[in-house]
């Protein structure tokens, strides 16, 4: 749980000062410092879940503030049945690349360390 | 093995990560999209602008805002006018600006690739960037013009250069590249793919192919010159000047040999959309002061083509709208005056064959000399693949816009240096009628229909350009380019444009038709419209007592003068004992000429009239090489010549077809057509099937400029049609409908298919929408000053130095 609040922040805040690529850098330090996991599939489910769930939480945000338009014609233009799955996706997404990240950090670590 | 595993996933990682931030058209770079802090997310309708970050401002300017988002800029100077209206118009519409002057420099490959390089060719190969530089070098010498477009410039750059990823346009994200700097010669390529799209046409080559097919003769009784029995310009108007001649020009028409040639690109004037503009006296209105109205049709497209804005400061206080890119008010009104524009179709193309002296094209033969070509490289990048190079030749006439099958100079207007900027500068600062014929001088191309209403009582119509001075018949086919005696030389003189102030019927207007009758002394050529004026004229007459719910029901005009021609003629030769037929039939006998949304006569009638039209036109099918003849001229025929072999089909050389023959099978195929397109005319219950409705067959789609489907409004039920006061059609209409009244202080209304933003995330993007498919206006707020109708405002902002 600690390392899946470590990465919303870390990958947040700097996600708010660089392009989006910046979060798997962060994902990935992140992996290396923080993250443990028995499993490789572990590791990359807790990188998945916390950049899945920070994007998810700003898409969310901005769909109910300002970018409910925008998501309507965003789904129509990829032929999504509805609108909430550009949230979804959204999250999906960073949270795939997320979790790459966070496992090859992790196993960065694992390598040099063990 | 852990580093194995490490270095596997390191590649996947890298992998994925590139390939996020990647396009594959025609999929956005997926991570880079969908990122919540700088992708698409961040193109919600922007919350009110709090602060412009325009540090060179030379004193403060205030900003009020509509609750249409119409943005009222109050400046204490000229210079800071210009340079906030830059600012805010990129801040509105960034991309469309951006990707106008891309596709006038012949630049849209860059963005889209190999797809946009037959356009690039096309417009590079008839010199808009030629044509641009010209109008740059002109405006050196017009240092006041100059420093405006400078700082209007200078206000899209500081407004460029505030923006990250994230601000971007939501195209910029999808298509994934970036915006570019604005300047000076990007708001003159934005007037040339204007003036290419109201100009660029010219049938010449087409009726050389018809003329070289049958004769002359054929080609000129096919497509008369001098047909209009409702010109711009009244009968009563007498000429009182003494015209200038063609001097030596002669009419080269003997020198065309019977070759046939292909056209590559062809540029006719069957584009014609159909603007209206109209004005009427004092006398005529219920308020007792002058009143004017325009509506400019153009393709519509999403964002709209028409930026609404109000521009004041000590020198100026104007409204109206202009086309992102260029400052200032293109149609509007200001404290004194209202002006409107329609495109004035007088032909001011001509195309001159050339002869070289090698293939090299270094020479070309003129007056016996061998005069050297000038050579411009043209460089399409095209994105993805290696760049395509292109020699275009220049000749004095102009460049050699097509080399194959004979090397072909385009002489344009468009080419020669001129000031239209001059022109809208003074128009939005006029006082009077005097200044109005002022602004006219610097105006060159494309040609317009200047209507003109003031508050002390005036109106006045021009037809003006620079038009070349020819003799008759000259230039309606290619022309010989070898010699001089074939050259423009002079142009019909300001003075000498067709033109009325406050003629007897206390109207005036236009509708793209003849700007005169056959008294006006020059030559002129051109394929002009025949219908839409007759409506308007015969309308305006009756009108008394006039207020803007009478001038709005013209714009809205759905009646259909040509159908009231030819319908009742086709009905009686028509034959269909079909059940559909029957009823078909029984809704045309009963239609009252109305190309109204909710009619099933209008679908009925316009596809059994394109297919007789075709079938009629079998000769010239060939889009290649021939044009067809107008839908006038096709009427007379079918009225005052039934006979005519115009009727007998080509591919069946047995047997001779008549009219009839081809009546009957075009409404064959009309309920075939809508049958299967449709369904059965009646449904259920006997009830009449609701797509066959104009408003559904016909309908109007507002495609956004980049045809993204989930960016346009498609469907939208609308009537009016080809050749109506209301010319809505599919993808082209009443670009911008405007009423004014000139009373004190000065009322207006105006509508546009569209809307301020050009962000689709915004609400603003498409909100008149609804008001222009039911036809009705919004009334224009034309503020005194920052603090007039502040219950009307819903935001205010100060800027710039205090």
């Amino acid at each position: 749980m600690g390392s899946i609040v470590c990465l919303i922040v870390v990958c947040g805040v700097t996600q708010m000062f660089f392009p989006w690529w910046s979060m798997a850098i962060a994902a990935f330090v992140v992996g290396f410092v923080v993250v443990e996991g028995k499993t490789g599939i572990g590791v990359f489910f807790k990188g998945f879940f916390g950049v899945a769930l920070l994007w998810t939480l700003v898409a969310t945000v901005k769909y109910f503030t300002s970018s409910d338009i925008i998501a309507a014609r965003v789904s129509t233009l990829f032929s999504l049945p509805h609108p909430y799955l550009t949230i979804v996706i959204s999250g999906a997404v960073g949270g795939i690349i997320a979790g790459m990240a966070t496992l090859s950090g992790c196993q960065l670590r694992v390598a040099l360390l063990d | 093995m852990k580093w194995l595993k490490f270095i596997f996933s390191f590649i996947v990682l890298i992998l994925i990560v590139v390939v996020g931030n990647l396009r594959i058209a025609p999929i956005p770079p997926v991570a880079k999209f969908l990122d919540p802090f700088h992708g698409f997310w961040m193109n919600g309708s922007s919350l009110q602008i709090t602060e412009l970050s325009l540090p060179n401002l030379q004193d403060k300017v205030t900003i009020t805002w509509d609750d249409r988002e119409v943005p009222h800029i109050f400046a204490s100077n000229e210079h800071d006018l210009s340079m906030v209206q830059g600012y805010l118009t990129a801040k509105y519409r960034l991309w469309q600006m951006d990707i106008l002057a891309h596709l006038a420099s012949g630049r849209l490959s860059e963005i889209i690739g190999e797809k946009g390089k037959k356009l690039d060719i096309e417009n590079r190969s008839i010199g808009l960037g030629y044509a641009a530089e010209k109008s740059l070098e002109a405006v050196e010498n017009e240092p006041k013009i100059k420093a405006l477009l400078e700082a209007y410039s200078e206000g899209v750059n500081y407004y460029i250069d505030s923006l990250c990823y994230a601000d971007y346009p939501i195209e910029y994200k999808l298509l994934n590249y970036k915006p570019e700097r604005w300047n000076v010669l990007k708001t003159f390529f934005v007037h040339k793919y204007m003036t290419k799209s109201l100009s660029y046409r010219s049938e010449d080559r087409e009726m050389h192919n018809i003329s070289a097919a049958y004769d002359r003769a054929t080609m000129e009784n096919l497509f008369p010159l001098k047909n209009s029995t409702s010109p711009v310009i009244p009968s009563e108007r007498k000429w009182s000047f003494t015209p200038h001649s063609a001097q030596d020009n002669k009419n080269a028409s003997n020198t065309n040999t019977d070759e046939m040639h292909d056209i590559l690109f062809p540029n006719r004037p069957d584009m014609i959309k159909g603007s209206n503009n109209w004005a009427v006296s004092g006398k005529k209105t219920r308020s007792g002061r002058p009143m004017l109205a325009n509506d400019p049709h153009l393709p519509l497209t999403m964002p709209a083509i028409w930026f609404e804005t109000q521009l004041t400061s000590p020198e100026v206080n104007v409204y109206g709208v202009t086309i992102p890119g260029l400052p200032g008010i293109v149609i509007g009104f200001n404290e004194s005056i209202a002006w409107g524009v329609t495109n004035a179709v007088w032909d001011v193309i001509d195309w001159y064959k050339i002869k070289y002296k090698t293939e090299k094209k270094e020479f070309y033969l003129f007056d016996d000399k061998w005069l050297p070509t000038k050579k411009r490289r043209e460089v399409i990048k095209i994105r993805g693949e290696p760049d395509y190079v292109l020699d275009v030749v220049y000749t004095h006439h102009g460049p050699v816009a097509f080399e194959e099958p004979i090397p072909t100079a385009l002489r344009w207007t468009a080419h020669d240096s001129s000031l239209e900027f001059k022109t809208f500068y003074t128009l939005n600062r006029a006082k009077n009628y005097e200044d109005y014929i002022e602004a006219l001088k610097y105006y060159s191309c494309p040609a317009q229909n200047f209507a003109f209403a003031d508050v002390n009582g005036d109106i006045a119509i021009t037809h003006h350009g620079k038009f070349p001075i020819k003799p008759e018949g000259f230039g309606r086919v290619f022309e010989d380019g070898t010699v001089s005696s074939t050259e423009w030389k002079s142009y019909v003189p300001n003075n000498h444009t067709p033109h009325i102030k406050n003629p007897s019927s206390n109207f005036i207007s236009s509708a793209n038709q003849h700007p005169t009758d056959k008294a006006y002394p020059y030559y002129y050529n051109g394929r002009f419209e025949y219908y839409r004026n007759i409506r308007i004229n015969e309308r305006l007459e009756e009108m008394q007592q006039v207020t803007m719910k009478e001038f709005n029901s013209l714009l809205n005009d759905n009646y259909n003068v040509h159908a009231s021609t030819v319908l009742p003629t086709l009905l009686k030769i028509v034959k269909n004992d079909s059940e559909e037929g029957k009823w078909a039939l029984d809704v045309l006998k009963k239609w009252d000429y109305n190309n109204d949304a909710e009619k099933i006569g209008p679908s009925v009638f316009d596809e059994w009239w394109s297919k007789l039209f075709v079938s009629v036109w079998d000769e010239f099918k060939d889009g290649k090489k021939f044009t067809k003849p107008s839908w006038h001229r096709t009427v007379e025929l079918i009225v005052d010549d039934p006979k005519s072999k115009w009727f007998d089909n080509l591919s069946t050389q047995e047997h001779k077809e008549e009219l009839e023959e081809l009546v009957n099978s075009s409404f064959d195929a009309t309920l075939k057509q809508l049958t299967e397109e449709h369904g059965t005319f009646l449904v259920e219950n006997g009830q009449q099937n609701e797509k066959w409705k104009w408003g559904h067959h016909q309908g109007c789609h507002v495609k956004h400029m980049m045809k993204i489907p989930a960016f346009s409004r498609p469907d939208l039920f609308v009537g009016g049609g080809r050749h109506i006061v209301n010319a809505t059609r599919k993808h082209a209409g009443p670009s911008w409908r405007m009423v004014v009244e000139l009373t004190t202080p000065i009322k207006a209304w105006g509508v546009y298919p569209g809307g301020q933003s050009g962000n689709p995330g915004s609400k603003h993007y498409d909100d008149f929408i609804g008001k222009w498919v039911d036809g009705q206006l919004y009334e224009l707020l034309f503020l005194k000053d920052a603090k007039d109708r502040s219950e009307k405002m819903v935001h205010k902002l100060v800027v710039g130095a205090e």
